[in-house]
């Protein structure tokens, strides 16, 4: 359902992804783990359409689509989902309301009617008892004066309301206590379902406890250098990052 | 002059002249007005407002949509071009006087005539309105006094037989101890000739005193000045929110005096200018005693050719010791042709203070615009909604909930028309 081929991005003269192939089926669950620098953030944002990587090279299909034609909020509506290793504060925006733009925007690409606000809020209360949200959460402005772990909390919320075919995690448990890790883990991993697909960015392999993937891949110096099953993540945890990197020279 | 011949003098309305002490005050302010003459572009807080320029003003003429919720819990002082009409208005004298200047003169001399021999420093404007203004309006809330729904200030311009020469409010707020209250300004006009605004608001915050004052202008008069002084003595505290929505000429100065320790004042504005609108925002906070926090927030959505100058100065006595004040300006420039300029200013005499100032000038943030197109809104939604979130986190800021709604209200509909300009 997920295809990356032959992905290539840079900065000015810099090329950081260095041409990536990846293939996620649907129901399955990819982690990718590399060191700091080796284009783990950046593949995030080349395939959300980040402004900054434009002219990536190569191609990204979900369901046939090539995602690289397309602009950021058209990626969302065929289903993509990033939730943000720093999710960006927005002072004076409702939450709750930006939480039903967002689904409306959904529903009015899947030809449905937009839902009023009375009925929106009750649909996601159901999802804020999910992650042990308080309601207040709706009320405040979007990630403005939250906490790291509340701002980690409100991107998971944001993947329950629009329930994306395929999610892209990064860094999600970085700023996240041992609590507020086990619970929005333990959210992800049960939004497993055989027609969706999760790839999971991070540097640790704690978050992997909760939500165990299939694969994992080890990303350095702009390449997948290594894949493996999940034995490979507690073996990085165990060895480092060197010993990949050099056998992949 | 005995009191009873001031009283005397009230009830008789044609015959009425002003009490020698006013005259006096008058001939001053005069004298001060013409001391520092008609400003123009040489004066440094005036440079960029040309008084003479060439504005097509007819053109520019908006009669003021009529606003009015459910405001029956409100009392509304209602000024009719330069006369404000609350002699009728119902207040319980122990809690709450609301009067015009005239049949106060003999209880509240003192009050009135300290309040008259102010002015701010660079402002003849502030001087002009001292030596013309006509009759006043008195709020005065008493000890203790707890003002429940908010008082309207309603600044009407309507059409008078005779041509007017310039309209000149004059209002004067004064919470005694432990008193609170909500004040909030709006502006109407009916006119069909440009005409010369110039509203001038005395604020006195007694120790422990509570006013939130919310001053609101919406497309009406060509010029609009508005003189804010507030002295905020201890313990007492401030909320003043100001919403300029799309004026053609709009200056605003205003004076902030810290007489009493731990008072806490927080200023904030929003102001939505588009076509040839221009704004002048001045600022002037003098902390005069310290341990009081005072914040100032003034942001600006520039369109077209609009134009906006901030000049916000702090002054920190030497003894001020504990004084916390920050001050930033962020101007959103949403076109090329639209030119903000911003002079945030810090003058501290005293060692012990945290003081901070800023101001930012530019376009929407790409990654706040990124991160809304992540969740499935196009470019122009997510841009919309993120210059409404720039200015509603000023709105937010008012804490009466039903001025907050009003104010919610207008600048949604202010801003419906943004989309079509990107």
């Amino acid at each position: 359902m997920f295809n990356i081929k032959d992905l290539k991005a840079s900065i000015g003269d810099k090329e950081i992804l260095k041409g990536i192939n990846l293939t996620i089926n649907p129901g399955e669950v990819h982690a990718i783990m590399g060191p700091n620098g080796s284009g783990k953030s950046t593949l995030a944002k080349v395939l959300t359409g980040h402004p900054d990587f434009t002219e990536a090279e190569g191609s990204v299909l979900l369901k046939g689509k090539n995602l690289l034609e397309l602009d950021p909020d058209e990626r969302a509506l065929e289903g993509l989902f990033l939730a943000f290793q720093y999710p960006v504060e927005i002072p004076g925006v409702n939450n709750e309301e930006f939480l039903r733009m967002a689904y409306n925007a959904k529903m009015k690409k899947n030809g449905k009617d937009a839902v009023d606000p009375l009925d929106f809020s009750d649909f996601i209360q159901e999802k804020l008892a999910k992650l042990s949200m308080d309601e207040s959460f709706l009320e405040r402005n979007v990630n403005h004066g939250f906490s790291g772990g509340e701002k980690k909390r409100n991107e998971i919320l944001q993947l329950l309301v629009l329930e994306p075919e395929m999610v892209i995690l990064d860094e999600t448990d970085s700023g996240l206590d041992i609590d507020a890790l086990r619970i929005v883990a333990k959210t992800v991993d049960a939004y497993r379902r055989a027609d969706r697909g999760i790839l999971v960015i991070t540097h640790y392999q704690r978050l992997l406890d909760y939500i165990k993937p299939d694969i994992v891949h080890v990303l350095a110096n702009g390449k997948i250098v290594k894949s493996g099953d999940k034995s490979l993540a507690l073996e990085l945890e165990d060895k480092g990052y060197d010993w990949v990197e050099a056998e992949a020279k | 002059m005995s009191n009873r011949n001031e009283t005397k003098m009230v009830v008789d309305k044609k015959n009425y002249i002003d009490p020698d002490w006013l005259l006096e005050i008058r001939q001053e302010a005069k004298a001060l007005f013409k001391d520092i003459g008609f400003p123009n572009s040489r004066h440094e807080t005036w440079k960029y407002l040309n008084l003479d320029q060439d504005l097509d003003l007819e053109r520019h003429i908006k009669k003021t949509p009529i606003r009015r919720t459910e405001r029956d819990e409100c009392v509304s002082v209602l000024f009719k071009n330069n006369t404000p009409e609350c002699e009728s208005i119902l207040a319980n004298k122990n809690d709450l006087i609301i009067t015009n200047f005239r049949s106060a003169y003999a209880e509240h001399k003192e009050l009135i005539k300290s309040s008259l021999s102010k002015g701010l420093l660079q402002n003849p404007f502030s001087y002009l309105n001292t030596a013309q203004f006509d009759d006043g309006a008195l709020i005065l809330v008493k000890e203790g006094c707890k003002v429940e729904g908010p008082i309207i200030i309603d600044l009407q311009t309507h059409v008078e037989e005779e041509r007017l020469k310039g309209i000149h409010t004059r209002t004067l707020i004064v919470l005694e101890k432990g008193a609170s209250a909500t004040v909030f300004v709006q502006h109407h006009s009916f006119l069909d000739k440009p005409e010369f605004v110039n509203d001038y608001f005395d604020i006195v915050l007694k120790e422990e005193a509570t006013l939130e004052f919310i001053l609101t202008q919406e497309g009406d008069q060509p010029y609009r000045f508005e003189t804010i002084k507030a002295s905020i003595d201890t313990k007492a505290n401030l909320n003043y929110v100001s919403f300029v929505n799309d004026c053609l000429v709009t200056r605003h100065d205003m004076g902030v005096d810290f007489i009493g320790e731990k008072a806490v004042v927080n200023l904030a504005g929003i102001a939505l200018l588009s076509s040839e609108s221009q704004y002048f925002n001045h600022l002037y906070i003098d902390h005069k005693v310290g341990n009081c926090d005072c914040s100032q927030v003034f942001k600006t959505i520039l369109r077209d050719k609009s134009l906006s100058e901030f000049s916000g100065l702090v002054v920190v006595a030497k003894h001020a010791h504990g004084t916390n004040s920050t001050q930033s300006n962020p101007n959103l420039l949403l076109s090329d042709n639209a030119r903000a300029l911003s002079r945030p200013q810090l003058r501290i005499d005293a060692d012990d203070v945290e003081c901070a100032h800023g101001a930012t000038m530019g376009q929407l943030n790409p990654e706040e615009v990124f991160y809304l197109e992540s969740r499935g809104l196009n470019k122009s939604a997510a841009r919309a909604l993120l210059t409404f979130g720039f200015a509603e986190d000023i709105i937010q800021r008012i804490k009466q909930p039903l001025i907050q709604h009003e104010c919610d209200l207008i600048l949604r509909e202010g801003l419906s028309s943004y989309d079509k300009h990107r």
